[in-house]
């Protein structure tokens, strides 16, 4: 694993019911990112977005909202092809020119892209499709977003809204997050990063976790609310946990022997607690739950059945959730 | 006169991993605190010989200060869940005097008792500074902070205590008068990397009979994995500006955790950074590099300075104490980190 995958993460994200009309969910995380054992595809999202597809809205099915930089990033999608792959808000800010230029017209942007689409037409005639559809589909989230600026204009966010989320930059990609689920977005996955602390573990978590307790409570009372929550799963989730032990820089290491997710939402029992460690917070105590068992419960849970659905890739059909797990049948309503 | 030298004669093994270490004032018995809800005793016999003494328990998640009054056989201690108390610290089985379980709302990060014995500080997570009645244990005096406070010490004349907080922001305050009459500001000490609001405060106390604040700990270079360099900060007390800084060190060093003033006027203190490494620095306030710099020691949390001056205890931790995943030991269980207790004396 290289250096850069090995920082931790924590995110939230939601998807709709295939069945309703409505949007959302939440979360997905470099566990889902890096569950190839469990799931083909490259990501959860991009499975949901191909699985469900977008929602009426048209809006893109699948945006990550994370730290650093944005754009498509179609490998995400992995044979799904590019376009199921993600559109990654950087720092929660739409890409780059998005908007059309106040020097161009609406009637010359037409124009444009009317242009483009024929080239389009004509280029990919002669080459394989996946690229280009993926290009066209950009176009067209693109152009859909274009119309829906004003979901992610921080300027025009409402203050209360900012001081229940919190005034920190987790706080604002949360409630652009749930503005995003609320006008029709299918998934959205939203990271935070800097939870590998391997030294000062516990000044830290006590410096980070109220800020991400604060939005995640925040996106929850909101989506509760509206009963919006009736229709979207939210997870929550980091790769690993932690050791048990403390090392000498009062940090703690990798553990991927047992950790702990929260979920919520459609689909799922409320107030169940499942599973435990040993009383030396070490180990699975009796059956764990692997990745794939989860990536089951998440199917269950949005309404999609993970043993009748398979994805084809290119002719292979391939298991949606790991062909010798299942849903952890406590976990769902 | 030559610079002094530390050597080490001894070292004394331990379960588990400690923190915060003190000898009593007429030298006999040493406690510690750290990552467990008890203090661990020993008597000193002879030069080098720690008898272990039994346990104090009784506390809950972990001991985090301690301190002896300065005239009376009590000992007082803290822990991570609010508790603090005073006892003796003696016999088989102190006595307890009094008991706060809720003197703070969670972690007491420090406590400190004042020259004169008649008070003691604590400070803690809940951003309280409150001052008790060593004696009776009552409640005298408090004091809300903005930010988690970290670091508590009394200035000489007993009239003031300082707390310093996560942010970097160190504050004087009269307890009698009960009003803040100086701040001093530390930005070294802070940093905010993504959603961290990275403390680099950990230790103040008084040079030259007060006229000096020595505030240390690290300035941050980034946080989760924590690289930062161990820094100390010298104000001029009575103006409130900063006299002079003093890093040593590469970024893995991490944070000077705890330091004694020797009283031949320089200091000794003791860092704790990227895991195997630890620095044993002794150093005169104002000098821009340190005379000796023991580099032997792996992740050094505390420093007892011996009441006669010519020997002190550092404690540090085992060097393979990180690692990701699952490494058992040779009977399957997956095995604790500790702290060896490193006994120096100090030579020319």
């Amino acid at each position: 694993m290289s250096r850069s995958k090995c920082i931790a993460s924590a995110s939230c994200a939601a998807c709709a019911r295939k069945t309703t009309p409505i949007p959302p969910a939440s979360i997905a995380s470099s566990a889902a990112t890096r569950a190839t054992a469990a799931s083909p595809t490259r990501t959860f999202g991009s499975a949901i977005a191909h699985l469900l597809g977008p929602t009426a809205s048209r809006l893109p099915p699948y945006v990550w909202i994370k730290p650093g930089n944005g754009g498509f990033r179609a490998e995400d999608a992995g044979f799904l092809g590019p376009k199921f792959g993600s559109l990654a808000f950087g720092d929660g800010k739409p890409p780059e020119n998005l908007l059309r230029h106040p020097a161009i017209t609406a009637e010359q942007d037409e124009a444009r892209n009317e242009l483009r689409a024929l080239l389009d037409r004509r280029y990919a005639a002669r080459r394989a499709a996946p690229s280009v559809e993926a290009n066209a589909t950009v176009f067209d989230m693109a152009s859909e977003l274009m119309k829906r600026a004003d979901i992610f204009d921080t300027t025009k966010l409402p203050p209360r809204d900012i001081e229940r989320y919190g005034a920190h930059d987790f706080g604002r990609h949360m409630l652009i997050a749930r503005r995003m689920l609320e006008s029709g977005v299918r998934f959205v996955k939203v990271t935070s990063y800097g939870w590998d602390t391997h030294g000062d573990n516990f000044n830290a978590h006590a410096a980070m976790v109220p800020k991400f307790d604060q939005a995640f409570a925040a996106m929850l009372e909101d989506l509760a609310a509206t009963g919006l929550l009736d229709q979207v799963l939210v997870v929550c989730l980091s790769e690993f946990g932690r050791t048990p032990r403390v090392n000498g820089h009062v940090g703690r290491d990798h553990w991927p022997e047992a950790w702990s997710l929260a979920m919520g939402g459609c689909g799922l029992q409320r107030g169940a607690v499942i599973g435990a460690t040993n009383d030396q917070g070490t180990f699975v105590k009796d059956a764990g739950y692997d990745i794939g068992a989860l990536f089951h419960t998440w199917y269950r849970a949005l309404g999609i059945d993970p043993v009748a659905t398979e994805f084809d890739n290119k002719g292979q059909p391939l298991p949606i959730a790991h062909d010798e797990m299942h849903a952890i049948k406590e976990a769902l309503a | 006169m030559s610079d002094p030298i530390p050597k080490q004669i001894a070292e004394l093994k331990t379960p588990r991993q400690i923190t915060a270490a003190r000898f009593s004032p007429d030298g006999t018995v040493l406690v510690t605190a750290g990552y467990e809800p008890l203090l661990r005793r020993w008597r000193l016999e002879g030069d080098k010989d720690f008898q272990p003494l039994p346990p104090l328990e009784d506390h809950r998640g972990w001991t985090t200060g301690l301190a002896f009054h300065p005239q009376q056989p009590w000992l007082v201690t803290a822990d991570s869940w609010g508790q603090l108390r005073c006892q003796t610290f003696a016999e088989d089985q102190p006595a307890v005097r009094w008991r706060h379980d809720t003197a703070h709302d969670g972690w007491i990060r420090q406590l400190a008792i004042s020259p004169d014995g008649r008070h003691l500080a604590t400070c803690g997570r809940d951003r309280f500074l409150r001052l008790w009645n060593a004696e009776s244990g009552a409640l005298a005096a408090e004091h809300q902070a903005g930010e988690d406070l970290y670091a508590v010490a009394f200035h000489p004349t007993g009239t003031m205590v300082v707390s310093g907080d996560g942010r970097g922001r160190i504050e004087a305050w009269d307890f009698a008068a009960k009003k803040t009459v100086r701040t001093f500001d530390a930005p070294a000490f802070y940093k905010l990397d993504r959603i961290q609001d990275i403390a680099g405060l950990r230790v103040l106390t008084f040079l030259n009979d007060g006229q000096t604040l020595l505030a240390a700990g690290t300035t941050p270079n980034n946080g989760a994995t924590m690289l930062s360099r161990p820094t100390m900060l010298a104000f001029d007390f009575a103006g409130g500006k900063l006299a002079h800084t003093f890093t040593h060190g590469k970024p893995e060093h991490g944070f000077i955790h705890d330091l004694a003033v020797h009283p031949d006027g320089y200091l000794i203190a003791v860092t704790s950074g990227s895991p195997g490494s630890g620095l044993l620095l002794l150093v005169r306030p104002g000098a821009e590099e340190p005379f000796h710099v023991h580099t032997k020691l792996a992740n050094c949390h505390a420093i007892a300075l011996h009441p006669d001056a010519k020997r002190f205890l550092v404690t540090a931790t085992n060097r393979d104490s990180n690692g990701n995943g699952r490494r058992l030991g040779k009977d399957g269980d997956y095995p604790n980190n500790s702290s060896p207790l490193h006994w120096f004396e100090l030579t020319s």
